[in-house]
């Protein structure tokens, strides 16, 4: 016996076993520094939807230097543009996997989500959809899509919910809106689950009016006149961000003063085009979206990173869901000990994460691939920027109502 | 009630004045050169950067704006009628389509790399202005764009009937053969022809910048708005432009109410159908210039 383990035990074998002793004694994130994965990105980054893409791809940059440092994970971003076209999605998806992508991410807006997924169902490549809120995204049976993104019925429901508990703690609430909305396929998913949801919920505050608007209409002016007329005095819309400035701006010229304006599932309170177009005029109305935590431990952390890369942008809700997504593939990178499709595939459908910097509960894919902890906040333009005033636990800001009359200001 | 009629109609007659100007510059460039510039809405785009620019650098007027936007956007034309599109007069339509889509498409591609796709709204006062008479709210941009839209009618129909650079013009437009016969310098005539039109397409351009947000991508929206305003007005007629914007404001304005607000854009090409089937060469189809 001492003869086999002196024969056995030779420098080489000291060497070995030290090594795997180090191995075995070193933090979790220093072994997996030599992971690599190389991860597909779909965006909008050109066409009309440009703005939203363009940060969505801050968003997966900045996502990817974090993950490296929490996850050692290394990624290698490959970014495609859909042009904002949603056949377009597909395309790009086929053109991602031909280069060995081996996880997607993206697509912004449902059709080119939809467009993407298809070709990541037949390459069975996983796909984590950061945004886009169509039901259909989950529901068509795709094996291979996880969305971190709630459809717009629950938004919608969500925000209602805090929409009624806003209106039961203010004085002197409205008693009648009017609802301003895109004509497109957001826009009508967003106006029939406000429907839905209204009645389910039980909002103190009757509908006076649906007003379906272009979306490339180059004037408001009806249709804020419209909903004015209607007697209505609070306005919810269902914008992006040009609309958004238009129809305050229509406000304003038409002397029209709400007491409440309440964006759900939209763009404009949360944007920095909206505050740089409208300075003071920007301040007062409320929208409900998903949002970064501002009292998550990393977040100060997460918004000077981005700041010190992007100095003339904001974090919102675009970057900040890419940025989700992104260390949701790294933690299933992480888990798989692999970059094979199959092994990241099997290891998202047990995610089981805390949300870095975004706001909801754990974060868990049910068999359709949905995040079910998926979470809204209310925003409201204060002092030139968005502020949190509900949910209670992570607002950085208290509620401002009534919205004080445009020509005061 | 009638209140909100007359916001509506005096809304659609503003918004209908702007279209005017909009198209002003499409027509002018058809009725004496005979091309279609489909360039036009990029062109129109360049004239709301130099508003946005000028207001949120120095502040600059937005009437002041546009004369700068016109001056500039002469310039642009004249050079490139003078290095390009001269060489494509003659050639058949299609080949010109093909150049002035490429033009457009280059001038986009620029304003993405200057500006970036994100919209640039005016931070101009001027955008949330309006005058109240007697309950009837009237947009103080628009009004100043309808205004600045008859003046320049009125410059650019005396400078084509008094001054002799008008009557070579109107020779080049009536024809071409016949000026060159006679000794009108045609190609320089041309050229400051499109420069004309390009320096209407970046005036207006500015003077609307508090209106709409300066972004690449509007260039296809205004080319299209200009063909339907021309179309409908009659190609090549300064009363047609300005009567083709006032059917269309109008008309979307009146859809807008009576109808579903989303049906108005529709309305406005359905308008284009009705008019190209009774009225093929459209309300003032004549040659006019």
């Amino acid at each position: 016996m001492g003869d086999t383990f002196n024969k056995d035990l030779t420098r080489r074998t000291v060497l070995g076993g030290g090594v795997g002793l180090a191995a075995g004694l070193m933090p979790w994130h220093a072994r997996a520094a030599s992971r690599t994965v190389k991860v597909g990105s779909i965006m909008p980054s050109s066409g009309v939807l440009a703005f939203p893409g363009q940060a969505c791809v801050r968003g997966i940059n900045v996502g990817a230097r974090f993950a490296k440092e929490r996850f050692g994970v290394e990624m290698e971003i490959v970014h495609a543009d859909t042009q904002s076209k949603p056949e377009n999605g597909r395309i790009a998806a086929d053109n991602l996997i031909r280069q060995g992508c081996t996880v997607l991410i993206g697509a912004w807006d449902s059709g080119a989500t939809i467009s993407a997924l298809q070709a990541a169902e037949a390459a069975k490549v996983p796909m984590v959809v950061h945004i886009a809120s169509a039901t259909q995204v989950t529901s068509q049976g795709f094996t291979q899509v996880f969305r971190f993104y709630p459809t717009s019925l629950t938004i919608v429901r969500q925000s209602l919910l805090e929409l009624k508990s806003i209106l039961s703690s203010v004085d002197n609430p409205p008693k009648t809106a009017a609802v301003l909305h895109l004509n497109n396929t957001m826009g009508q998913s967003t106006a029939a689950s406000i429907d839905q949801a209204w009645k389910e919920v039980d909002v103190p505050l009757k509908i006076a009016e649906y007003v379906p608007y272009d979306e490339k209409a180059r004037d408001l002016s009806v249709e804020v006149a419209k909903a004015k007329a209607s007697g209505a005095d609070a306005l919810v819309s269902v914008t992006r961000v040009n609309d958004a400035i238009m129809i305050t701006r229509e406000c304003i010229k038409q002397g029209w003063n709400p007491k409440l304006i309440f964006s759900p599932n939209s763009n404009g309170v949360q944007d920095k085009a909206y505050y740089n177009a409208l300075g003071k005029y920007g301040d007062g109305a409320i929208l409900s979206t998903v949002w970064y935590n501002p009292k998550a431990p990393d977040t100060a952390a997460i918004i000077k990173s981005f700041e010190a890369s992007y100095p003339n942008e904001w974090l919102d809700a675009n970057s900040g869901c890419a940025f989700e997504a992104v260390q949701i593939v790294a933690d299933a990178v992480v888990r798989a000990n692999s970059s094979v499709s199959a092994d990241i595939h099997a290891a998202l459908k047990k995610t089981d994460m805390d949300p870095i910097l975004m706001y909801c509960g754990k974060i868990k894919f049910d068999g359709s691939g949905q995040n079910i902890n998926s979470a809204v906040t209310m925003l409201q333009g204060q002092g030139g920027s968005p502020k949190v005033i509900s949910p209670r636990a992570i607002a950085d800001a208290s509620l401002q109502y009534p919205l004080k009359p445009f020509e005061a200001r | 009630m009638a209140l909100l009629w007359a916001n509506v109609v005096i809304s659609g007659v503003l918004i209908g004045l702007v279209y005017g100007l909009i198209a002003l510059g499409l027509t002018i460039i058809f009725g004496v050169i005979r091309v279609v510039n489909f360039a036009h809405g990029a062109m129109v785009v360049f004239g709301l950067y130099v508003g946005y620019c000028t207001g949120l650098w120095w502040g600059m007027p937005t009437i002041l704006a546009a004369l700068l936007a016109g001056v500039l956007m002469f310039g642009v034309g004249y050079c490139l009628e003078s290095a390009v599109v001269t060489r494509f007069v003659t050639r058949p339509h299609h080949v010109q389509f093909i150049l002035f889509i490429g033009i457009s498409l280059l001038f986009t591609g620029i304003q993405l790399i200057w500006f970036g796709p994100d919209p640039r709204p005016s931070v101009s006062q001027l955008s949330f202005e309006t005058i109240s008479l007697r309950g009837i709210r009237i947009d103080l941009a628009r009004l100043q764009a309808a205004c600045a839209t008859t003046v320049l009618i009125l410059a650019l129909a005396a400078f084509l009937k008094y001054s002799l650079f008008g009557r070579y013009i109107r020779a080049a437009a009536d024809n071409r053969l016949g000026g060159l016969i006679v000794g009108i310098p045609i190609p320089k005539i041309y050229a400051i022809t499109f420069g004309i039109g390009t320096a209407c397409a970046g005036f207006a351009g500015a003077l609307i910048s508090p209106l709409f947000d300066a972004q690449p991508y509007l260039a296809v929206d205004f080319t299209l708005l200009a063909f339907v305003t021309v179309i409908v007005g009659g190609l090549g007629s300064f009363v047609g432009a300005l009567i083709g914007g006032l059917t269309i404001g109008v008309t979307e304005a009146v859809a807008a109410l009576l109808f579903a607000p989303s049906m108005k854009t529709a309305l406005s090409y359905a308008l284009l159908i009705v008019v190209l089937i009774l009225r093929p060469k459209g309300f003032f189809g004549a040659k006019e210039v």
